[in-house]
């Protein structure tokens, strides 16, 4: 290399951690301050200039969050929502995507065609269709209610983004597959999931974080306190202390460590090249 | 085991390729069949449709005495090495060549058995438990060949299984596939672009040009009596030298070079004047006493037990055969560089660079061919 393109090269890297740096900064400054206030004395938390190490640290909010209106059980309400979503959805939506994938069947364009629009139409305007016939199919009120309907409202980018994937798997592999004699089914469980793994995980990550942060369509349907879900009890938080930041950043923070771990338990699937090795070339 | 036959089988891709052309085909109970051909000439698409994955235009093939045209390949009960392995990159060496065997239910104890059995025949016992992508090439090709082995189909297809393997490698596959086969005695179809390999593996060659069947005969018929100029090109290496003649009354005249015809090749001609092909293979050039072709020796190779002596000659016209001006096959073999032609000479030649010679044409063994169609007349 010449000494001019090292040059070059030393201050584009310059220039790009430069910018990274602006863009963390701006991403993790609110919540460094949304952490340092969960851990304020409630007298504290609007004085200025805006402190981010509390003086006198306290872990009275999470305290107050978790034992206050049945926390713990809206968290298993979510957690269980959410777990139950994440399954359904993935399941049904990586076997639809591998039917869009890979098989031809009257009326698949329109089919897929259908579940793009599904992609298209803003949830708001879905609210009302979708209120009654969960009141008809008796879904209203109830977690499994919530469950059928987050499964369905996942489904569509699911399969869209599956699908794409599954294309790319080489044809030749699944062709290997039938004549050493693996049916559909056998070729789904044991070629398409395993080479899918980095794409499943991340649909089950968007899925997880979709279901749990869900807050309008819960508003909606849930009316008995005990079946609440986690965004629903922060937002009380806000009606009920007279708005006391520090309870509801401790409760927002306690609600990102089931998110936390979802990443982490997914990313390790995030391996690269999975399939290389199987084709010649 | 079962036969496998093609009757006037066609296949036309959606884009209107015509891979195969009307193919007919009688593969025997046990037979060991070569099907070679250059690239593109739809070898692999041949195969593909016996095996069922690919659909059949028109025709019929039929697998023992069954017609398979719409029957799904799980049902064929065939075993197919492919030509990029499609091995399966998730699973270890043994899971891949196991997989077969699983998927018929197979007992765990027997598989594993038969995995060992297949991978020690293919010296690959050592990377059972390697994924495909930490093998080399020729490892993964002996992988793919394992997972056709373990099973007990009624019959092989191999897609040039062994192109990826060094030479000496593929020596040993090779006698090792024949071995294999003289035991086993299932029927196979294995397909190659290498005439060489085609020659020393077959009973019968089946060789194909653009989705057409040239000829299906022995390796020694192939090279002895081509059906036409395609064939008589394509088999033999150095490739067969083309040059233009013109049949005169019971003689051929190559050049100003007058050639008597044999009693054989007289009678098969009967009669006939005209242009026609003269078709020399390297060895069929012998040396003459100053009397015969004057020639120009270029350049010589040695290659150990023979000498290839190229040269070039006023007194010949070459003659380019059509597939190789449509294909731009140029690095075919230097019998066909242009003006150039080839001899092979024994190793203790003298002949050098630059040298004149003089050679004649061995009349019992010369080949002639129609100048238009190139079929073969004697
Ligand atoms: N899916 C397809 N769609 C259209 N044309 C195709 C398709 N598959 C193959 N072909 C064409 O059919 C012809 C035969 O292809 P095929 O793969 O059978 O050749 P081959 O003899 O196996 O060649 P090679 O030695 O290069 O493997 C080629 O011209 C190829 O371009
Ligand atoms: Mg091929």
């Amino acid at each position: 290399m010449v000494v001019g393109d090292k040059r070059r090269a030393r201050l584009l890297i310059g220039v790009r951690l430069a910018l990274l740096t602006v863009g963390a900064v701006v991403m993790i400054i609110p919540f460094a301050y949304m952490v340092a206030t969960s851990f304020k004395q409630n007298t504290l938390v609007l004085q200025l200039p805006p402190q981010f190490i509390p003086h006198h640290p306290t872990t009275a909010n999470y305290h107050e969050a978790w034992s206050s209106n049945q926390f713990g059980r809206y968290f298993v309400n979510s957690l269980m929502v959410a777990a139950a979503t994440t399954v359904l959805a993935v399941l049904l939506s990586s076997m639809m995507a591998f039917a869009f994938a890979r098989f031809q069947f009257p009326g698949r364009r329109l089919l897929f065609g259908l579940l793009l629009i599904g992609l298209m139409v803003p949830t708001m305007m879905l609210l009302i269709p979708q209120f009654l016939l969960a009141r008809d199919i008796g879904a209203l009120n109830s977690l499994w209610g919530l469950v059928f309907f987050y499964t369905a409202m996942n489904l569509a980018l699911n399969t869209f983004l599956l699908r794409s994937f599954f294309q790319d798997i080489p044809r030749e592999l699944e062709e290997a597959m039938v004549v050493d004699g693996a049916g559909p089914f056998a070729r789904y469980r044991q070629l398409i999931l395993p080479l899918s793994r980095p794409a499943l995980a991340t649909v089950a990550i968007f899925t997880f974080l979709a279901s749990w942060d869900e807050f309008v369509w819960a508003l909606t349907v849930i009316n008995d306190p005990s079946r609440r879900t986690l965004p629903i009890a922060i937002a009380l938080f806000q009606g009920q202390h007279s708005t006391s930041w520090g309870l509801v950043f401790a409760a927002s923070l306690i609600a990102i460590l089931p998110v936390l771990g979802i990443f982490i338990t997914f990313q390790r699937q995030f391996v690269s090249g999975i399939a290389s090795g199987a084709l010649k070339g | 085991m079962a036969t496998i036959a093609f009757n006037e089988v066609t296949k036309q891709f959606d884009d209107g390729t015509i891979a195969v052309d009307s193919l007919t085909l009688d593969v025997k109970d046990g037979e060991f069949l070569i099907l070679v051909g250059p690239s593109g000439c739809g070898k692999t698409t041949a195969l593909r449709m016996v095996a069922g994955l690919e659909e059949i235009t028109s025709g019929e093939i039929r697998i023992g005495d069954k017609v398979v045209n719409d029957l799904p390949p799980v049902e064929r009960d065939i075993a197919m090495v492919f030509q990029n392995y499609a091995l399966y990159p998730h699973m270890t060496v043994a899971e891949n060549i196991g997989f077969p065997l699983k998927q018929q239910g197979v007992k765990k104890d027997e598989a594993k058995q038969r995995v060992q059995d297949a991978a020690r025949l293919l010296s690959i016992e050592d990377l059972l438990h390697r994924k495909p992508r930490a093998l080399s090439g020729g490892q993964r090709q002996r992988v793919a060949i394992g997972r056709a082995l373990v099973r007990r189909p009624i019959a092989f297809l191999m897609d040039e299984p062994l192109s990826n393997l060094d030479a000496k490698l593929r020596v040993q596959m090779r006698a090792e596939l024949i071995s294999l086969h003289k035991r086993l005695g299932v029927t196979t179809i294995f397909v190659t672009h290498d005439q060489t390999e085609a020659m020393t593996l077959g009973d019968r060659v089946v060789v194909m040009n653009k989705g057409i069947v040239q000829q299906v005969d022995t390796p020694a018929q192939l090279y002895s009596h081509p059906a036409n100029t395609f064939v008589a090109g394509f088999i033999g290496s150095p490739a067969m030298n083309f040059l233009r003649g013109r049949l005169e009354g019971g003689a051929v005249l190559v050049g100003s070079h007058r050639v008597e015809l044999p009693d054989a090749t007289r009678s098969a001609v009967s009669g006939r004047t005209g242009d026609v092909v003269v078709g020399v293979r390297p060895e069929d050039f012998l040396s003459a006493n100053g009397d015969g072709i004057a020639a120009q020796v270029a350049f010589t190779e040695s290659l150990g037990p023979e000498t290839l002596v190229h040269f070039r000659s006023d007194a010949l016209e070459v003659v380019e055969r059509r597939e190789q001006v449509e294909a731009g096959e140029e690095e075919q073999s230097a019998g066909s560089l242009g003006e150039l032609f080839v001899a092979r000479f024994g190793p203790t030649t003298t002949v050098a660079a630059d040298q004149q010679v003089s050679l004649k044409i061995s009349a019992e063994r010369m080949l002639l061919f129609d100048a238009t169609s190139g079929h073969a007349l004697n």
